[in-house]
């Protein structure tokens, strides 16, 4: 039966028909939106009222996150920033050593066994002013219980002596990068480097069977989407297993699962001429809720990790360029054969020389398979330069911007990684929307939580946690911003015919928000209540909304 | 003591892949071998079946600087399964660094790191050290080497080669060379263990060498007497790289024999003259092992 869903206002971002307040519904999707008298079926319909006070909006695309944002959750979150569990409830943000201890023995009472290891993740102790975090003061938790804690990062773990003492390295005598010893000559139990941390997570509960296959953190991680007001996320970089696979297509297709899921097959381990024949067959196994068939690339590491290929004069610290994560050739390779197989595919790249290596890479591959509507987006890029901008729109590329970098990280790359210019510069917005280079901004979660109206804020605002704006010029306004985390996001991911504004034929996808985002002043626009999300007509009301 | 580890390493296209195949043909060893799965040569599978007792064990994933612990998780799992290995060769990912990888093989204590073979496509390499994107992981790679193995010489014309030569020489500190052909590489010069040693010094030769235009000679006064073929198989051997050689030295029953080497052909003849036994050897700066011929020099010496 056609269903007709009343709000106060119902935003479209559709420029024909901006506003209304109706929309009728058939098998998931919109027949139409209007004022009643205007889009009244002549059948039979059920008016669903409950909206009648409250603002709808299209669901909201994240264009960058990973699903293991749900799955972290089994382990303490200990970061710097309050952050909203995938049940709605707040946890507190750990603001020093001090009460990092307290929370962490809190969690320790409550586990019965004596030898379960006590883990952790988010940890940010940059923020941290008391001391410097060691194994000697994880010990004061437990002695006797293997204790581990991932930085917010990702790239550094912290231990105490036994986590160490497990991992084999409570011992004179090591000489290795990722291990930094204390002046007793011992590793002081900060793990630095994937390397070095995937020799000691699994002594400390971390392993690698934490984030693999795990049907509950898919679960959590739709809850996760609809108090962010999301009806579409990525899952930006999945190794797609068979195994894993298997066990998306079995929760997206759950009945009550929220979300619809756009996931990319990471390039890693495995050459380009190998893979196009597994994306081509993933592709075949897509449904309406879960979306296969796309390869994503890293070409380069993180800026704040020093580890992002930056063209001259490099680090403003004057640490030495990163590393290549793919090899060149190979990134060209792949673009060749995913033009050539009608393939989307989004890379990664944080530095300018990276950004560069993609473009150089795109050009010679469209010289040999030249090919409109490609789509290809470079995610993050976050140094680009506005000459990088126009190649980007010459070659028909996208960009999604890592805007809630600016908040977290943006008073660091001002003083340590990039320098005051290129700070101001960092995911340039407005000079990629000037230069007719189609935007979308993104979270990254779990890097930085999923919340696209947060994001948006970022992108509007600039702002770092300091209170500093960095590069007023790139702001963009608020259209904008709502365009790049509905229809833009959309897309970069080839799906905005389906989703990503409200209009006749589309998904009847929904956000709904208490109050008119256009009445939301800019600065407040991350305090705005999400109440829930509509997903295919069906509601996801959110029960306990904070 | 641990399991002897040999790393091989080198840009993509660099003939890694035919280096192990070539080694698993031949080698009589029991070796553990791990490979990254990135490249465009696969390791023939023909082979491992075959030789099912001898390879151990093939394992996926990506060893490089900062993804990926299949190696790690392979390397342990050998170790507490007790299945151990005559020696364990790794194959990284075309843009690893050695450095890194050899970091973190040294946190493994059953693990002994025997060295790094480095290898480089001479068609390609000076204009991949022009590279704007490359050439510094291809520097860095250089400069991490053990044994630094020039492949696919034959795609380069003889006055190209030398520049190529050229260019090595002048830009990095050369450990121990090899130039090759399809990556061929004895398995002996391969699997060696590179790293220092304090062994016998020698006290059987009296060596007086100078250092002229980037080349090395050694003037050799061998004290007693020297087997012919074991001189000239000595010679040959491409890991010292000697380029020319000429003098004289007496076998054991005590005939004189003249020694004429350039680098091509070789000419051991007898002769009448009465002469002292004393010959020069020379060799490419950085390139010219000098220390392990004389070394080896002395092993043949009775």
């Amino acid at each position: 039966m056609i269903k007709v869903i009343q709000a106060k206002k119902i935003i479209t971002m559709n420029p024909r028909n901006p506003i209304a307040t109706h929309m009728s519904i058939l098998n998931g999707k919109i027949l139409q939106v209007g004022s009643m008298e205007k889009i009244a079926p002549v059948e039979k319909y059920e008016l669903d009222d409950s909206f009648k006070d409250l603002i709808i909006m299209p669901g909201l695309v994240e264009g960058h996150s990973h699903l293991f944002e749900g799955t972290l959750w089994n382990k303490l979150y200990c970061g710097y920033f309050d952050r909203q569990k995938p049940d709605g409830s707040i946890q507190k943000g750990t603001k020093n050593v001090t009460e990092l201890i307290s929370n962490l023995k809190h969690a320790e009472d409550k586990i019965e066994d004596s030898k379960t290891a006590l883990s952790g993740w988010g940890l940010d102790p940059i923020y941290f002013s008391d001391k410097n975090l060691d194994r000697l003061i994880l010990d004061k938790v437990s002695e006797k219980r293997p204790i581990g804690i991932l930085h917010a990062s990702g790239h550094k773990l912290n231990v105490n002596s036994l986590g160490l003492k497990l991992a084999g390295f409570l011992r004179t005598g090591i000489n290795h990068d990722g291990l930094p010893l204390g002046k007793d000559g011992i590793p002081t139990g900060e793990i630095r480097g994937a390397e070095t941390i995937a020799l000691v997570t699994k002594h400390v509960g971390l392993g690698k069977d934490w984030l693999s296959g795990d049907a509950e953190g898919l679960r959590n991680f739709g809850k996760i989407c609809v108090r962010a007001g999301v009806t579409t996320a990525t899952d930006l970089a999945n190794l797609q297993t068979d195994e894993a696979v298997e066990m998306m297509l079995k929760v997206t297709s759950e009945a009550d699962f929220p979300a619809r899921i756009v996931s990319f097959r990471y390039m890693q381990g495995i050459n380009p001429k190998e893979l196009i024949p597994k994306v081509l067959e993933l592709k075949k196994k897509s449904t309406e809720n879960l979306r296969l068939g796309s390869i994503k690339i890293v070409a380069d590491g993180s800026i704040q990790g020093f580890t992002a290929r930056l063209k001259w004069p490099g680090y403003y610290n004057g640490a030495p360029n990163g590393m290549w994560y793919t090899a060149p050739e190979h990134i060209q390779e792949a673009y060749e054969l995913a033009l050539e197989n009608n393939i989307l595919v989004h890379t990664h790249t944080n530095g300018d020389e990276a950004t560069e290596l993609a473009l150089h890479c795109l050009e010679g591959a469209l010289a040999k398979f030249p090919k409109n509507d490609h789509r290809f987006t470079l995610q993050h890029c976050q140094l680009a330069s506005t000459a990088q901008f126009k190649r980007m729109h010459k070659l028909g590329m996208c960009a999604n911007l890592f805007s809630n970098h600016h908040f977290y990280w943006g008073d660091e790359h001002y003083s340590l990684t990039v320098g005051p210019e290129r700070a101001h510069r960092m995911n340039a917005c407005k000079t990629a929307l000037k230069e007719k280079v189609p935007l979308a901004i993104h979270s990254d979660a779990p890097v930085t939580p999923l919340g696209p109206l947060f994001t948006a804020w970022c992108a509007m605002n600039r702002l770092t946690f300091s209170g500093r704006t960095l590069g007023d010029y790139e702001k963009i306004n608020k259209m904008e911003a709502l365009y790049a985390i509905t229809l833009g996001a959309a897309f970069t991911l080839k799906i905005d015919h389906e989703v990503g504004s409200l209009e006749t034929g589309k998904k009847a996808d929904c956000c709904v928000l208490e109050e008119d985002p256009f009445d939301v002043d800019e600065i407040k626009f991350k305090d705005q209540k999400i109440l829930g999300t509509i997903k295919g007509g069906k509601p996801y009301i959110i029960e306990n909304s904070a | 003591m641990g399991i002897p580890l040999t790393l091989i390493s080198g840009y993509l296209g660099t003939g890694k892949t035919t280096l192990i195949n070539n080694l698993l043909r031949t080698t009589k060893k029991k070796i553990a071998l791990l490979v990254n799965d990135f490249g465009d040569v696969n390791i023939d599978e023909s082979l491992i079946e075959a030789r099912t007792d001898s390879v151990l064990s093939i394992a996926g994933g990506c060893v490089c600087c900062s993804y990926g612990n299949e190696l790690i998780e392979t390397l342990e799992s050998m170790n507490s399964n007790q299945i151990l290995p005559d020696h364990i060769v790794l194959e990284a990912s075309g843009i690893a660094l050695p450095s890194k990888i050899i970091q973190t093989i040294s946190l493994m204590d059953f693990l002994a790191f025997h060295g790094t073979v480095l290898l480089t496509d001479a068609s390609r390499l000076r204009s991949q050290l022009n590279d704007i994107y490359i050439s510094d992981t291809i520097s860095l790679q250089i400069e991490q080497h053990d044994l630094l193995v020039l492949n696919k010489t034959d795609l380069l014309k003889e006055d190209e080669l030398s520049k190529c030569i050229d260019t090595l020489s002048k830009r990095f500190e050369i450990r121990k060379f090899l130039k090759t052909v399809n990556a061929h590489i004895k398995e002996k010069d391969m699997l060696l263990d590179f790293a220092p040693s304090e062994k016998n010094k020698s006290d059987k030769i009296k060596l007086e060498k100078k250092l002229a235009h980037e080349f090395i000679s050694s003037t050799i006064k061998p004290t007693g007497t020297i087997n012919a073929d074991a001189l000239s198989t000595l010679l040959r051997d491409p890991i010292y790289n000697i380029e020319r050689a000429k003098g004289f030295f007496k076998d054991n029953r005590g005939e004189v024999f003249t020694i004429q080497y350039d680098g091509l052909t070789l000419e051991i003849k007898k002769t009448e003259n009465e002469k002292d036994p004393v010959f020069v050897v020379i060799g490419k700066k950085n390139f010219y092992n000098e220390k392990e011929f004389v070394e080896k020099l002395n092993g043949i010496q009775t």
